[in-house]
Formats: C-alpha cells, sequence, structure tokens
C-alpha cells in the first residue's frame, strides 16, 4: 500500500519536474511546482514524517510558492497575454546538471542516505520543540536573528524616503 | 473517523439555507423584505436560484488560459473542504487523527489562494486580475495575525489536536480546571463543567485572541467589510467576473464553505467545541444532562450557526474598507496586538500550571 502511494507521489514528482523546466509558459511553470511541492508533502506523509509534511505545506505551497506567482503577475505580458520564457545558457546548464548527476551518483553507490521511516509516530512536535531549544538552540536563535533582520531591512526599504 | 461523510451534506445544505437567511437577514437590517414569492416567506427562493444556475452555459471566454480557467473553481473548494477533514463532530467522532491539526488545517486552507489565482489569472481580464491580487494579498497578510491569535490557544492547550483541545473544555478534561485558570485562587470547577471550562473562561485574556481570530476571519473569507477582491462597485465582480453557471456556483460555495470553516474552528478553539454551555449546580447537574452524542452535536452545530449569524450580521452593518486601511488594520493594529497576546497567554499559562 505505502509503495503505491510512494512510487505515485514519485511519478508526480517527476514529471511536474520535468515538466515544470521545459514549460514555456511561466505561469504554467509556477503551478506545476506547486503540485511537485505538495507531492513533496506527500512522501514526507509516507514516511511518517507528518509534522514537516504540513510545514512543507504551509511555507513552501503556501508562502513562498505564493510570492513567486505575485512576482509572475506583476511581471509585463507579451501581447499575447502570456509570459514566456527561453532556454539560456545553456552551456554551463547542462554543466551543473553534469555535476549534479554525478553527485547524486555517487552519493546513491555509497548507501546510507536511502530514505529512512520515521518510527516515532505521536509527539513528534513535542520532540521537534524539545531539540529547538536545548541541542539545536544556536541555529535556531540565529536563523530567528536572520529573520528579524530581513524583517527590519525590508520595511526600510519599503520605506518612502523623505529626500527624494 | 469518517466525519466528512457528515460534513459535505451539511455543507451543500447549510448552503441553501444560508444564502437565503443572508438575504433575509439583509432585508432586515435595511427594513424591507427581502425574498417572499417562491414558496412561503420566499423560502424555496435559493432552490429556484440554483435550478437556474445549473441551466446555464458553461461560458469560457475565448482569450481565457483554458486549462488554469476551468481548474481554478475547483481548487478552491477542495481546498476550503479539505479543511473540514479535521474538524470533530462529538466526543467518539474526531476528525482526521493529525497530531498537528490546526497547523494543517490552516495550512490546507490557505492553498485556496492558488485557486484564486488561477481563477484571476486565467480570465485574462483586468478586473478579474486585480480582484485576485487584492484577494492574495488580503489573505496572505492576514493570515498572520489569525495564526497568532490561534497560536495563543494553542499555547494554553499544549495540544494542535483539535479534538483534544475540545476534550479540555468540559466535563471530559483529563486535567483538573480552576476558576479563570488561576490555581492560585484554589476554586475548582473540573466537576461543574458547561461554560466555565470553555477556553475564554479559562484564560479571559483569548477573548481578545478570539476578536482577532475573528477579525483576521472575515478577511481571509473575503467578506464584508473585508471584501475588496469582489467589491461590485468596483471590480464589476473581482476574480469570478468571468465564470458562469456552475463553476461560479461553486465559488459561492467556497465562500460560505470558509465562512462556515472560520465558524466552526472558532467555537472549537474558544468556545468550547461540543461542550454544553450548562453548568452543574448541586443536584441540577445540567451539564450532565445535556452531553451525549446527538446534543453534542446540536451544541457544535448551534454555536457555529450563531457566529455564522454574527458574520452576516457585520457584513449588513458596516461599510468596506479602504486597500491602505486593510493593509494598516492587519500589520500595524492586529499583528503587534497578536504577538503582545502571545507573549501574555504565555504568562498566563504560567499562572496556570
Amino acid at each position: 500500500m505505502n509503495e503505491g502511494w510512494m512510487y505515485f507521489f514519485g511519478l508526480l514528482i517527476f514529471l511536474s519536474g520535468l515538466t515544470l523546466i521545459f514549460i514555456k509558459n511561466l505561469i504554467y511553470a509556477a503551478f506545476l511546482l506547486a503540485l511537485c511541492l505538495l507531492s513533496i508533502a506527500g512522501f514526507y506523509v509516507i514516511y511518517n514524517a507528518n509534522f514537516l509534511a504540513v510545514i512543507q505545506i504551509l511555507i513552501y505551497a503556501g508562502g513562498i510558492l505564493i510570492l513567486l506567482a505575485f512576482g509572475i503577475m506583476l511581471t509585463n505580458r507579451s501581447p499575447e497575454g502570456k509570459v514566456i520564457v527561453g532556454h539560456h545558457l545553456l552551456f554551463f546548464g547542462s554543466l551543473l546538471i553534469l555535476g549534479m548527476a554525478l553527485l547524486i551518483y555517487a552519493l546513491v553507490g555509497s548507501s546510507t542516505i536511502l530514505p529512512q521511516e520515521v518510527h516515532q509516530t505521536t509527539g513528534q512536535v513535542k520532540e521537534i520543540g524539545v531539540r529547538f531549544l536545548t541541542q539545536y538552540i544556536l541555529a535556531f536563535e540565529l536563523i530567528a536573528f536572520l529573520l528579524l533582520v530581513v524583517l527590519v531591512g525590508a520595511s526600510y526599504s519599503g520605506k518612502k524616503s523623505h529626500h527624494a | 473517523m469518517h466525519t466528512f461523510l457528515f460534513y459535505l451534506p451539511f455543507l451543500l445544505f447549510f448552503v441553501l439555507l444560508a444564502v437565503y437567511g443572508e438575504r433575509k437577514i439583509a432585508a432586515f437590517i435595511q427594513s424591507r423584505f427581502g425574498p417572499m414569492d417562491v414558496g412561503p416567506k420566499g423560502i424555496f427562493q435559493t432552490l429556484a436560484d440554483l435550478l437556474k444556475m445549473i441551466q446555464k452555459e458553461d461560458i469560457v471566454p475565448k482569450a481565457a488560459d483554458k486549462p488554469i480557467f476551468l481548474l481554478g473553481p475547483i481548487l478552491v473548494f477542495t481546498a476550503i473542504f479539505a479543511g473540514f477533514s479535521m474538524l470533530p463532530l462529538n466526543a467518539n467522532l474526531a476528525g482526521a487523527a493529525v497530531e498537528s491539526g490546526v497547523l494543517l488545517l490552516m495550512a490546507v486552507v490557505s492553498l485556496d489562494v492558488l485557486g484564486i489565482l488561477m481563477a484571476g489569472w486565467g480570465s485574462n481580464n483586468k478586473f478579474s486580475l486585480y480582484g485576485a491580487v487584492r484577494a492574495i494579498a488580503q489573505i496572505v497578510s492576514f493570515e498572520i495575525p489569525l495564526g497568532l491569535s490561534v497560536l495563543c490557544v494553542v499555547m494554553i492547550c499544549q495540544s494542535m489536536d483539535l479534538q483534544e483541545i475540545t476534550r479540555q473544555q468540559g466535563l471530559y478534561t483529563m486535567d483538573p480546571i480552576f476558576l479563570f485558570g488561576l490555581k492560585g485562587m484554589g476554586i475548582e470547577v473540573t466537576q461543574m463543567g458547561g461554560l466555565l471550562s470553555w477556553n475564554v473562561v479559562k484564560s479571559p485574556l483569548l477573548l481578545f485572541s478570539f476578536l482577532i481570530f475573528f477579525i483576521a476571519g472575515l478577511a481571509e473569507a473575503n467578506r464584508a467589510p473585508f471584501d475588496l477582491p469582489e467589491s461590485e462597485s468596483e471590480l464589476v465582480g473581482g476574480y469570478h467576473t468571468e465564470y458562469s453557471g456552475f463553476r461560479w456556483g461553486i465559488f459561492m460555495l467556497a465562500e460560505y464553505g470558509i465562512m462556515l470553516l472560520i465558524s466552526f474552528l472558532g467555537v472549537i478553539l474558544f468556545f468550547g467545541g461540543w461542550n454544553t454551555p450548562f453548568i452543574n449546580m448541586g443536584s441540577f447537574q445540567w451539564a450532565q444532562w445535556t452531553m451525549g452524542s446527538y446534543w453534542e452535536v446540536f451544541w457544535l452545530l448551534s454555536k457555529t450557526l450563531i457566529l455564522v449569524f454574527v458574520q452576516m450580521w457585520i457584513r449588513w452593518t458596516y461599510p468596506r474598507l479602504r486597500v491602505d486601511q486593510l493593509m494598516t488594520l492587519s500589520w500595524k493594529y492586529l499583528t503587534p496586538f497578536g504577538l503582545l497576546l502571545v507573549f501574555l497567554c504565555g504568562l498566563w499559562k504560567l499562572m496556570m500550571l
């Protein structure tokens, strides 16, 4: 049962990922990205990482993707009414793909990084919270600080300047 | 477990009645009659409207982006209806057993923004696009105060499971409940149940959280006074200008659906969910007598419908806000007060322990 769902979501990720790269209509690409991110959330559910799946939906599909779509909507349309992208930088792109492929090949060959099921199914939220405030407190606080800086910076640059 | 088997027909039935109810309430508030021709007191008016709507042609504008245009309304309704799967119905019928239920509910419901974007962009109409941009800006910014007010409840209850949150607000609770949550006062009301164990009474600060929740919820549902996305007088009809027939009907269904969902969530988080409001007093065991599977469903639904009524009442009482006023309300008033309340609720929780 689980395996069937895994192949289903895997196929969805694969297909939506590939199409979103090759499709020329930018707004379609944004919606395909949404499908891709949601399918990844499905993967998390299969491997019992429920909280992570919820966060994936909330942050990526609900937050970041909306920002992306907003950016696309506010760009100018071509006369045909579609935002079209072309294929550029093919050489460096293919180099990057080659590098990534080699890296993944090497990693898969060395085993131990295959997905593992989370065995603890209840109390995940509590566990994550406790870890954040003990074991990973430095990283947690640094990220909080970074986000604060970003917030202050955004509101500063969004403010109308009095001199100009 | 299978609560959606109840919620789907209930939602459809609710929309039929709510449209009629809204028109009657509007008419009452504005001193006119409202629908009165079809059936006694015009009660079949919505049914007649529905029949007319289903027979209409499903028009797709020539310049529209067809696949996106067709998918938009379906995605909006799916996202909102998925939110209903987490709601409990009574003590024995919990929704989907998700540990982080409230969070998932908010995450899934926020996906309806994608559908609105599809509808607005796909219509290839400038009014639709303006409507969609307004709707998304509004939903995304009001999600923050909404999340903060829900966070207050989660901190008081120490759980994100809606069934567990409800259980803590009544006779079935595991922990002792003190009056206003103040353990120092030493007045235990665990056996009295009813009103005294609801979250708003257990920690009175949550009343202010509820105000923020309700205002943000209205904005989330694109209801007046926050109905800028579909303001008829300036944007024709907002993101559903180009839709006709059944697809337009799905948008209506989604709008009333999210009204209902926000009310359900408000009742479950703040007003005791399926718990009775009556209190056990001496030999009059009012709370004991009014609990039981059917009573619990009755309490949940009746409290929710009261909140829906308040939403309609507000719609026909207040004028619409301007866009900048809307953003000011969200970012300069609701969000800072929400942050303050999260802090204060943390302190209150310390006194409850």
